[in-house]
């Protein structure tokens, strides 16, 4: 692992309780770590882990087990002002702009709160502050758009003003959680590229959920896929769409448009399991490739080639 | 090619509190029968007004509509309540985004093909209808057993296939689908869209693909329509290609441009600078005009070029362009 790494989860597992039924495990046992100025894309389906472990490496959520390191620092249990702290550095922007700014308050409002409470900035610098803000994340002239209401921007536009937002606390981490998803197409690319400039600006570090390996493949510089609550493969991004190792990133990307195929290397639909009792890889029951192995042994992340992990008992035995 | 549907210059406006809206501007379009035709836009390009419009789902007080519809020798907009309510799912049936929301709880899926079965074919008996529900269900390669179960029982992709099956249900020639996978998971998308393929090759069927996704369309579609606030710019047979030969719009080059690519080279995404327009306050002129690089002074005043020919752009900075003439 990097020295360099601005946050790091070792181990980490979170478990839902469920009435009546089996808890289940929304993230086995994964290790993670994003370095400096570095974006890690966390890809997967829906269900796959990927929103929970974003929210437990900022800490909305208490991992039920393993450890999160954020700058050398152990933040897995802390709480109270600790925690608030820790919030002012590890950001998130969420995915639905038009549920995550609030319809009664003006974009001023947004952002002096994080300044006040996060920063401790008093009201009269919060207020200077925020037309910084607003200037960094292009919506310009700042006086207009400080006294707009969320209702009065388009999606684009609401979604600066959630990045302006998470940058209000000066964090180093951001995690943002499908923040083009909900945006139409010729929008997205403007706001993947302000996060890009704010990254180079303000040596941000970046852990990017989405679902969509084209985008990931755009903004990152790591791709890690997730699956049925595990980590199965994680490379550089070039790497990761180009050759990928793991049986299930090659049906994620024979799905995903702008493959070079149409058929899909997958024996039958369906959802993982993802009860704590669940034995063998998370991927079997749908793999063309599967032996029987895969269904009494989980297997662990292996290097395949420098700086290329994937968790497949075929790289064991020779080919993928 | 025969004509499955003609849309001839439908223009609809949405009746407000603050007057009418006009959401739809002079739409022409014809699918022919065996073919794949998309329809893309952005959120509020009119995308999937057109695909209720088409339906004749809006009633007079919602919205005020011209133009025709024209199904096989029928014009929508003028035959009697009855024949819509028969030519609506036996002739065109529709999957929309939400259409797996639309199931009835409270009753098995078996259930509803019965009742789509007999309100179009009563004379059909239990045992035909039951016989005709496992080939339909095995069409979209859901096992003929889930008939028994109930809407809850099913994953989305499952019920979008269940609902993908009952349009299929009264063999219809056009097929509209606004949005079909959205809401699903990556491989399941791929999956469904490669079955509607396969159903629409078979079937020969007229299918109508409403999508903000145009990478998406574009790997299933034999034309693209582009739609802007209201406007269709282009029809184009030539989907996301964009090297120097291929014509596009503005607006579908920025769009293209603006599309991170999953193996390319292009490693460059720009997007388009700025925000679609308010549809209540447009002008006569070209609906892209505040963010089109190429305008003319001309654009912001003199009205599109109506165009009907089976591809076109429509756009006054590029009068030369070939036309794909071939069916008038």
């Amino acid at each position: 692992m990097k020295d360099n790494a601005v946050i790091r989860a070792e181990n980490l597992t979170i478990r839902f309780a469920r009435r009546k039924m089996p808890d289940i495990l929304a993230v086995r046992s994964v290790s993670l770590s994003i370095g400096e100025k570095e974006t890690v894309a966390l890809v997967g389906e829906s269900g796959s882990g990927k929103t929970t472990m974003g929210r437990a490496l900022v800490r909305l959520l208490r991992p039920s087990r393993g450890t999160v390191w954020f700058k050398g620092q152990n933040v897995t249990t802390i709480h109270g002002k600790r925690l608030r702290h820790y919030h002012s550095q590890a950001q998130l922007i969420f995915q639905d702009p038009f549920a995550s700014l609030n319809p009664f308050h003006t974009v001023g409002y947004h952002l002096e709160r994080p300044l006040m409470n996060l920063r401790g900035l008093s009201e009269r610098v919060a207020r200077e502050t925020v037309s910084d803000l607003l200037m960094q994340v292009g919506l310009t002239p700042t006086l207009v758009y400080q006294r707009k209401y969320p209702h009065e921007l388009s999606g684009g536009q609401r979604q600066r003003v959630a990045i302006a937002r998470a940058l209000a606390g000066n964090p180093a981490l951001v995690v943002a959680d499908e923040p083009i998803s909900m945006l139409d197409v010729s929008l997205r690319a403007e706001v993947l590229r302000l996060l890009q400039s704010i990254q180079e600006q303000h040596g941000l570090s970046y852990l990017y959920i989405t679902h969509d390996l084209a985008s990931a493949r755009y903004l990152a510089h790591r791709i890690a896929v997730m699956y049925g609550a595990s980590i199965v493969e994680m490379a550089t991004a070039e790497t990761l769409v180009r050759s990928p190792a793991h049986p299930y990133t090659h049906l994620l990307l024979a799905a995903s448009v702008g493959s070079a195929t149409d058929a899909l290397p997958e024996t039958q639909s369906g959802a993982p399991d993802l009860t704590e009792s669940r034995v063998g890889c998370p991927f079997a029951p749908r793999c063309p490739l599967v032996m029987d192995r895969c269904r009494v042994e989980t297997p662990p992340l292996v290097e395949v080639e420098p700086d290329h992990v994937s968790a497949c008992f075929l790289h064991q035995e020779g080919t993928p | 090619m025969n004509v499955a549907m003609a849309v001839e210059h439908l223009d609809v406006a949405y009746r407000t509190p603050n007057g009418l809206v006009s959401v739809l501007r002079d739409i022409s379009l014809t699918l022919y029968h065996d073919e794949i035709l998309g329809v893309v836009g952005e959120s509020g390009s009119g995308k999937s007004t057109l695909a209720q419009t088409i339906m004749r789902l809006f009633k007079p007080d919602v919205a005020s509509i011209t133009g025709r519809v024209v199904v096989g020798e029928q014009d929508l907009y003028t035959v009697s309540p009855r024949t819509l309510r028969e030519v609506r799912w036996r002739d065109v049936a529709m999957v929309f985004q939400s259409s797996m929301n639309a199931l009835n709880p409270v009753i098995s899926i078996q259930a509803h093909f019965t009742d789509t079965l007999l309100a179009h074919l009563p004379h059909l008996t239990a045992k035909e209808i039951e016989e005709r529900t496992r080939n339909l269900l095995q069409q979209v390669r859901l096992s003929p057993a889930i008939a028994r179960n109930y809407p809850h029982e099913l994953s989305g992709g499952m019920r979008q296939r269940v609902v993908i099956a009952l349009a299929l249900a009264l063999d219809p020639e056009v097929l509209i689908m606004d949005e079909p996978t959205t809401a699903l998971d990556v491989v399941v998308q791929r999956s469904i869209l490669n079955e509607i393929a396969a159903i629409q090759r078979q079937r020969r069927l007229a299918v109508l693909l409403i999508s903000h996704d145009f990478s998406l369309v574009s790997s299933l579609a034999q034309r693209i329509a582009v739609m802007y606030a209201g406007q269709l710019m282009e029809i184009t047979e030539h989907g996301m290609n964009s090297d120097a030969s291929v014509a596009h719009h503005p607006y579908t080059e920025g769009l293209i441009a603006a599309i991170p690519q999953l193996l390319g080279n292009r490693v460059r995404i720009d997007g388009i600078p700025g925000d679609p327009p308010d549809l209540a306050e447009l002008g006569t002129g070209c609906p892209f005009y505040d963010r089109c690089p190429k305008r003319l002074a001309m654009c912001e005043t003199t009205p599109l070029p109506p165009r009907s020919t089976k591809t076109f752009i429509r756009c006054h900075a590029m009068p030369d362009i070939e036309e794909g003439n071939h069916e008038g």
